[in-house]
């Protein structure tokens, strides 16, 4: 059980901005971590991106899992962890992270942000990544939030099946901004090999 | 691939040599190792460094290794070129961990060490078994997914142990031997969460537990193991491991106590992964946990109730129906368990 990424992210427009994030990466091996922490990025995005005000969902990717949460605020709270952390542990936390984030900032302080203005400080993000990479340290959280109501969740299977008609996973990783040259040639040929998994 | 040629000699030289030199300069140090995905290419063509962390990409490891095989059986009947031979084991060992023939070449030589210098110069043979271990420890604790689990590295590790122990144990304190069985069992927890089940690993520590006698390092163990399976709670061979371990635990409050835990665990996060519940379902089938078994019992029915008042269907609600189907089905099917 492990999160690797928590982030907000403003998805009123596209395409989403990350306002404020932190990622665990450390037990990545040294020399592909960095295409991975690229990965979690663009795929954080993108899954923002296609997640509408209200809406809860989790997409499945490979050995990973994107729960997100947006809110009618034109935020989306994301985090990506594995398969085996608790999904309404994840909500719950992510419930948490967005109420906090939209307290502390009213939507002008983020409404013209753009990937290159700097990141909304949200030091809270740094404890949260470490004391819930053991989700019994959500009990707190579960029991204040009882209403969560699992089945309202939407699941997908992959990343794919949030796209519209017509987009394809693959071009939007070719097309991507976040991607370094190395990272973009580390997802085609993983895929090549059908060896996903090493990559998102 | 480089086609054949002087130029694929030269290569094939340099990896080796690059790859030795580094295993030699790290002999006393735990190293991690990645083979490199072919989109990440190092400068210079060999290998990636970064103190402790190395990347090899697979054309090098290969090429290593044609080399370091060419050396080996070169080398393995000539005294002169023995130590060579030796050298090259580890390079064989990275790229095929299940070379058998190499990994008694390395027992030999540690079996010569210790007929010459265990009596008159302690020290370097127990030396050469310390830094037999950190080459193990940097093959099996890395994220290699094949070497991680190789029968033949983790059955060389406990026979290295053995050495080790009549080493190091003879005249250690209490807390001397505790960290020396600590680490082995940091290491199995290492390889386990590199790669995912990993019987081996977990057989390895299975085959440990016979050689501990002091029972605090017992408790020790079942509690680190156990907050290990609960961060991997979809990992029946942690779970296995586990169940193995709680018999041997005194007096049974204690099995009751964790199994108390991992119960509230499951239930409080409404986990539903399949090897969580059979380890749940096995342990309350025994006899381990003797007359505690009532407590648990109703902890699960009552558990059961609020799913089927809750109404939803989910993974949960059909998962603990059938576990408490299966325990009283199976209960007394299932012999004592011998301590």
């Amino acid at each position: 059980m492990k999160i690797v990424y928590i982030g907000v992210l403003k998805n009123d427009s596209k395409p989403a901005v990350e306002l404020s994030l932190e990622r665990e990466l450390t037990s990545y091996s040294r020399f592909t971590r960095g295409s991975i922490s690229e990965f979690t990025s663009v795929f954080a995005q993108t899954v923002a991106e296609r997640t509408r005000p209200g809406q809860r969902q989790d997409v499945e990717q490979d050995q990973y899992v994107f729960h997100a949460y947006a809110r009618t605020e034109g935020v989306c709270g994301i985090i990506i962890s594995d398969q085996e952390y608790p999904s309404i542990v994840a909500h719950q936390l992510l419930s948490k992270i967005v109420d906090e984030f939209t307290s502390k900032y009213p939507r002008t302080a983020y409404a013209s942000a753009t990937t290159d203005t700097s990141k909304l400080s949200f030091p809270e993000l740094k404890d949260y990544i470490v004391k819930y990479q053991d989700p019994q340290q959500a009990d707190n959280i579960m029991k204040i939030q009882k209403e969560l109501d699992e089945t309202k969740i939407v699941l997908h299977k992959t990343i794919e099946s949030v796209l519209e008609r017509g987009e394809k996973i693959d071009n939007l990783v070719a097309k991507s901004d976040g991607l370094s040259a190395q990272s973009k040639m580390f997802y085609t040929q993983a895929k090549k090999q059908n060896s996903c998994c090493t990559v998102m | 691939m480089v086609s054949a040629g002087p130029g694929r000699a030269k290569l094939q030289l340099l990896s080796y040599e690059t790859l030795s030199q580094y295993f030699q300069a790290h002999e006393d140090e735990v190293v991690e190792i990645e083979i490199l995905p072919p989109a990440i290419e190092p400068l210079g063509g060999i290998l990636m460094q970064d103190g402790l962390n190395l990347g090899v990409p697979k054309k090098t490891l290969a090429l290593a290794y044609v080399e370091a095989r060419h050396r080996f059986f070169e080398g393995m009947h000539d005294s002169k070129l023995a130590s060579s031979a030796l050298q090259a084991t580890k390079v064989m060992l990275l790229f095929d961990p299940e070379h058998l023939t190499a990994a008694n070449f390395r027992k030999g030589w540690l079996g010569a060490l210790e007929a010459e210098f265990k009596s008159y110069n302690p020290a370097v043979y127990h030396k050469a078994l310390r830094q037999e271990l950190c080459f193990l420890n940097s093959i099996l604790t890395s994220p290699l997914h094949r070497q991680s689990k190789s029968p033949t590295l983790w059955y060389h590790r406990l026979w290295l142990l053995d050495l080790l122990a009549s080493v190091e144990l003879e005249k250690a304190s209490e807390d001397q031997k505790a960290t020396f069985w600590r680490a082995e069992l940091t290491a199995v927890c290492k390889s386990g969460e590199q790669h995912p089940k990993n019987y081996y690993a977990w057989q390895y520590a299975r085959r440990l537990m016979p050689k501990i006698v002091s029972p605090e390092t017992n408790d020790e163990f079942a509690r680190h193991v156990k907050d290990w399976c609960c961060r991997h709670p979809s990992d029946i061979s942690g779970w296995s491991f586990l169940l193995s371990l709680l018999p041997r635990l005194h007096p049974v409050s204690k099995r009751q106590g964790l199994v108390r835990d991992i119960l509230s665990y499951a239930i409080n996060l409404r986990l539903e992964h399949e090897s969580l519940w059979v380890f749940i379902r096995t342990i309350l089938a025994q006899e381990t946990l003797l007359g505690g078994r009532t407590e648990f019992d109703e902890t699960l029915q009552n558990y059961n109730d609020d799913l089927g008042n809750a109404k939803k269907a989910s993974a949960v609600s059909e998962r603990v129906p059938r576990t408490l189907n299966w325990i009283n089905t199976y209960r007394e099917a299932i012999a004592v368990p011998k301590n």
